[in-house]
């Protein structure tokens, strides 16, 4: 966690660019998730509940520290492909926009994500949160 | 195109919620401090709302295969939390005429309540994401 600036709503600057996070699809990584599911056990590719995962964790890491009692109020998904079993990600993370709306603060944050080496584009999605402060 | 898509359902117990936080490294106390959660606006724990959103993708993947995975675009909200033993069930149907195919997805709980809520659309081969 950061010692920067607290991530609330009058912090996120639209466009602004808050780094890259990498996250490996090892695995010992993908065991641990199908102990939770083991009904993703396709070989080679990596579970898709698993990118939902990789977002938050590049968001909340890149977004630190947060006030709290924000809540997660949706998330968008846009595959180009899978991630495979081996590969290692960067998940790159921007502030898309942000809005008051009767009363409520709401930002939402746009992430792309790559394949380290080749930086071929994965996966995109854009998170919505209501933010408390 | 398949008209349902093949459900998946799991039971939200406390011991899953503890792996699901290990796996994602999320341990918010509201989803893993009975004693937090209790004192919280929540009232108790709830589950992290990805948990749920896995049953969509397996619901898509159950039905179109795993390759149609790589077409996918998800679009969903969060509803309302789920709650430490809760069956929670993860499905959709498709928009009739939709082109390309859209499902109205979504995760309902053991009373029939959306939890979560959105659209899933197969995009044609080759759209840029």
């Amino acid at each position: 966690m950061s010692d920067g600036p607290v991530f609330d709503y009058a912090h996120y600057e639209p466009g602004k660019h808050y780094g890259a996070r990498n996250f490996s699809v090892d695995e010992s990584t993908v065991a641990k998730w199908r102990s939770v599911y083991p009904n993703d056990d396709d070989p080679g590719v990596m579970p898709a509940g698993m990118l939902a995962m990789i977002v938050i964790d590049a968001v909340l890491t890149l977004n630190s520290p947060r006030p709290p009692g924000g809540v997660h109020g949706g998330q968008t998904f846009d595959i180009r492909r899978m991630p495979r079993i081996g590969e290692t990600l960067r998940t790159d993370v921007w502030c898309l926009d942000k809005e008051v709306k009767k009363d409520r603060k709401w930002v939402r944050v746009r992430s792309e994500t790559r394949a380290v080496g080749s930086n071929e584009l994965l996966f995109t999605g854009v998170m919505t949160t209501l933010v408390a402060q | 195109m398949q008209a349902q898509l093949t459900p998946s359902t799991k039971r939200v117990d406390f011991d899953t919620i503890l792996k699901y936080a290990a796996v994602t490294n999320d341990y918010n106390p509201i989803h893993v401090d009975k004693e937090f959660a209790a004192k919280s606006p929540m009232g108790g724990i709830i589950a992290h709302g990805t948990m749920s959103v896995a049953l969509i993708w397996q619901a898509l993947k159950n039905t179109l295969g795993v390759q149609a995975l790589n077409r996918i675009l998800l679009e969903i909200k969060f509803v309302q939390p789920v709650r430490i033993d809760d069956d929670v069930t993860g499905g959709g149907e498709l928009r009739p005429g939709s082109e390309p195919p859209v499902y109205d997805v979504w995760v309902r709980n053991a009373k029939g309540q959306d939890v979560i809520k959105g659209t899933a659309t197969v995009k044609p081969v080759g759209t840029p994401a």
